[in-house]
């Protein structure tokens, strides 16, 4: 099972820390928390992909999709923390040109 | 030590997922400790894709896809066949990835870079995809 935990860690900035595998199970639930976050206000999101053991091309559209709900309503999204799998498929996939990862969720909205 | 060792999964969706599929590779992992990570991560992205597009090419109807994973000493051989609709509109042999906003369309063009060889065939009323990946170590 993956979990999604919504943490508001400073004005504005809200994290989403993902556990588990971002496939086709998953993807639907990552694309739903990020619309609930962004409806509530929260348009500035962090993905902390550290817990994330595997993500596949459903993984990769979810992140798409969110990225395009938060710049909508005027936020933005920011990846951060991808394992070594999960490098690999932002890398080969080139996702990693309009979603590049940051080092940390706290590295991510310092720019 | 035998020169190939095979395994074998059922997926039937639903209430399969492709989750299902994935936990069958991580518990042939336990047992081959040899495999590189670099061959054990291709080896579950392909797989995941394969299943996904499976499903979603069926939403309406229950599907059956039977896994086959042959390990050599020089390669691994996956091969997928399942009851679902024909597949049709082959995309083409190249691996070009969709527009950078695309939300759909990357997953065959993801196997086809990590594969040596992907074929797809209709055998029976069956479609039978067989991957090859050349093992790093080997």
């Amino acid at each position: 099972m993956t979990s999604f935990q919504v943490d508001e860690v400073r004005a504005g900035v809200s994290v989403i820390r993902v556990e588990g595998r971002l496939n086709m199970v998953a993807a639907p639930e990552l694309r739903d928390v990020v619309a609930q976050a962004v409806a509530s206000g929260r348009t500035r999101l962090v993905v902390d992909l550290s817990g994330v053991e595997f993500m596949d091309s459903s993984g990769l559209g979810a992140l798409i999709g969110a990225l395009k709900t938060t710049r909508q309503a005027g936020g933005d999204l920011r990846i951060a923390s991808p394992g070594e799998q999960v490098t690999m498929v932002l890398q080969l996939s080139n996702v990693d040109r309009i979603l590049k990862p940051y080092r940390s969720s706290d590295d991510a909205f310092t720019d | 030590m035998p020169s190939q060792i095979e395994y074998t999964a059922v997926i039937r969706s639903p209430p399969d997922t492709v989750d299902d599929a994935h936990d069958f590779l991580t518990s042939v992992w336990g047992e081959l400790p040899d495999v590189s990570a670099a061959d054990r991560m291709a080896l579950e992205t392909v797989l995941s894709e394969l299943v996904t597009n499976v499903i979603q090419s069926n939403p309406h109807r229950e599907v059956q896809c039977d896994v086959t994973l042959k390990v050599a000493p020089d390669a691994l051989r996956l091969e997928t066949s399942d009851t679902g609709d024909q597949v049709e509109n082959l995309p083409t042999a190249t691996a070009e990835m969709p527009d950078d906003i695309a939300e759909h369309g990357r997953g065959l063009a993801l196997i086809r870079l990590l594969v040596d060889d992907l074929t797809y065939r209709h055998e029976g009323s069956q479609n039978v995809w067989r991957i090859l990946r050349t093992r790093a170590s080997a």
